[in-house]
């Protein structure tokens, strides 16, 4: 395909906001949008527009919220059959799936704790900057958290710390820059049940005896989030506490992982 | 944290803080603001009643999942929704099977009787506001808007469908949604636009 210009790029963005444009033109459109703030604004406009036209649509269907609720759950019945050739359902199988290895994740990552607590850093907590909104923070950002945590990945003077469980599987991902900036990533933490919630440590000070500082609360299934922390670090840890999150820890890591 | 007897009362946006924190019926408010709306717009694009219920599922299914992709900062919650739904119920319809009857049904009723805008949009008992500024744009800028959005036709379907140059098509959806964002404003309606 002939790469399109930004005045054709811009031309695309009614029709790119209605999905109205093919995969490629997408791409292309996306691309763009990443790098124009005006367009994002413009895009945002016309999903908004497009709101108001479609119907206001009454009552939501109380049969579909059964089946929410029961998936959430966990223990979502067989989906209603579907009369037509479309496959469907892909992202509902996917949410099941999870949720189902999640809580096997949890089960395991607990036992493995218990079994392997005496081999995990020894973590003094200190009070310090600490934050209990991350979520409400990153919400704020949406997609441009992680275009965000995308770019520090490649640049320059970023460390990363790759958090692992006990038995050694990588559980999340750190990133930290220069200026101070850091990305956490889930990428095998389980969803804790309600009450509970991630908090993530940064470790400093002598590394025979580190110092656990709060870098904030990620909630019970971190995804993605943003902390600040500026000095020289060693790692950081996960642990799990007690919602909203605690100024002193008295529980291990259910994660830890130096910075390299 | 939402209290539980705040959320009638509650923003969008404090809904989805409290859909982060694992809190059902801040879901369940959502849903019942929305999910009407979501249904609607999916049923119209795939024709079906089980499709459009599934898409309805995995919108509120994903918001639970992840509610941090929803940016407050742009756009509204509903549009956020109803953004995610005709993603889903597009990607659906644009099977190959589905896109040869669509386009077929779509050429006919285009053929026979013109595109009765007064019927796929008119009855959608749209705001006083939203019908007046949708009566601000020409013919040609409210056939491609309602095939392209309604229809969930890509602008070069809706080019081939109304027999006319894609780059008119392209041009005309984007004036068309500019001329209605211009009446919108001038009729008071708020949005990020206005601001």
């Amino acid at each position: 395909m002939v790469e399109l210009s930004r005045d054709e790029l811009r031309e695309l963005l009614g029709a790119y906001a209605l999905d109205a444009v093919d995969d490629d033109e997408r791409v292309e459109v996306e691309r763009f949008l990443s790098t124009d703030a005006q367009a994002r604004a413009e895009v945002t406009e016309y999903r908004e527009l497009a709101s108001l036209m479609a119907n206001a649509g009454g009552d939501a269907p109380v049969g579909v919220w059964d089946r929410i609720t029961s998936s959430i759950h966990g223990d979502m019945p067989a989906l209603a059959p579907v009369p037509s050739p479309v496959a469907v359902s892909t992202g509902v199988d996917e949410v099941r799936r999870r949720r189902r290895s999640r809580s096997l994740r949890i089960a395991a990552a607990i036992a493995a704790v218990a079994a392997a607590a005496a081999v995990v850093l020894g973590v003094k907590v200190t009070q310090q900057e600490h934050r209990i909104n991350n979520l409400a923070r990153a919400l704020g950002r949406g997609d441009g958290l992680q275009q965000a945590y995308d770019a520090a990945k490649g640049q320059p003077g970023a460390r990363t710390a790759v958090l692992s469980e006990p038995r050694g599987a990588a559980s999340a991902r750190v990133v930290i820059l220069p200026d101070g900036n850091g990305y956490f990533s889930d990428e095998r933490l389980g969803a804790l049940p309600a009450g509970r919630t991630y908090q993530l440590w940064v470790l400093v000070g002598d590394p025979g005896s580190p110092t656990a500082i709060s870098a904030g609360v990620l909630g019970p299934a971190p995804r993605l989030a943003a902390f600040r922390y500026k000095g020289q670090v060693l790692g950081f840890a996960v642990t799990d506490e007690q919602d909203p999150g605690v100024v002193k820890s008295q529980n291990q890591p259910v994660a830890v992982g130096k910075i390299v | 944290m939402v209290a539980k007897e705040d959320l009638r009362d509650a923003s969008d946006a404090r809904l989805v803080v409290g859909i982060g924190r694992f809190r059902e019926d801040a879901l369940a408010e959502a849903y019942r603001r929305h999910g009407g709306a979501v249904f609607a717009l999916s049923r119209r694009l795939t024709g079906e009643r089980a499709l459009a219920e599934e898409v309805v599922q995995e919108v509120f299914l994903r918001l639970w999942n992840e509610p941090d992709r929803f940016d407050p900062e742009r756009g509204s919650l509903r549009s956020y929704l109803l953004a995610h739904a005709h993603g889903r119920s597009v990607d659906l319809i644009r099977a190959e099977t589905s896109r040869r009857n669509r386009e077929e049904r779509d050429a006919r009723m285009t053929a026979e009787s013109g595109y009765d805008l007064e019927r796929e949009v008119w009855d959608l008992a749209l705001a006083d506001q939203v019908r007046d500024a949708l009566g601000s744009l020409s013919d040609g800028e409210r056939a491609a808007i309602e095939l392209a959005y309604f229809g969930g036709h890509t602008y070069r379907e809706v080019a081939r469908l109304l027999d006319e140059p894609e780059g008119t098509v392209k041009s005309r959806i984007r004036a068309g949604l500019g001329r209605l964002r211009s009446s919108l404003v001038d009729t008071g309606i708020g949005g990020p636009w206005s601001s």
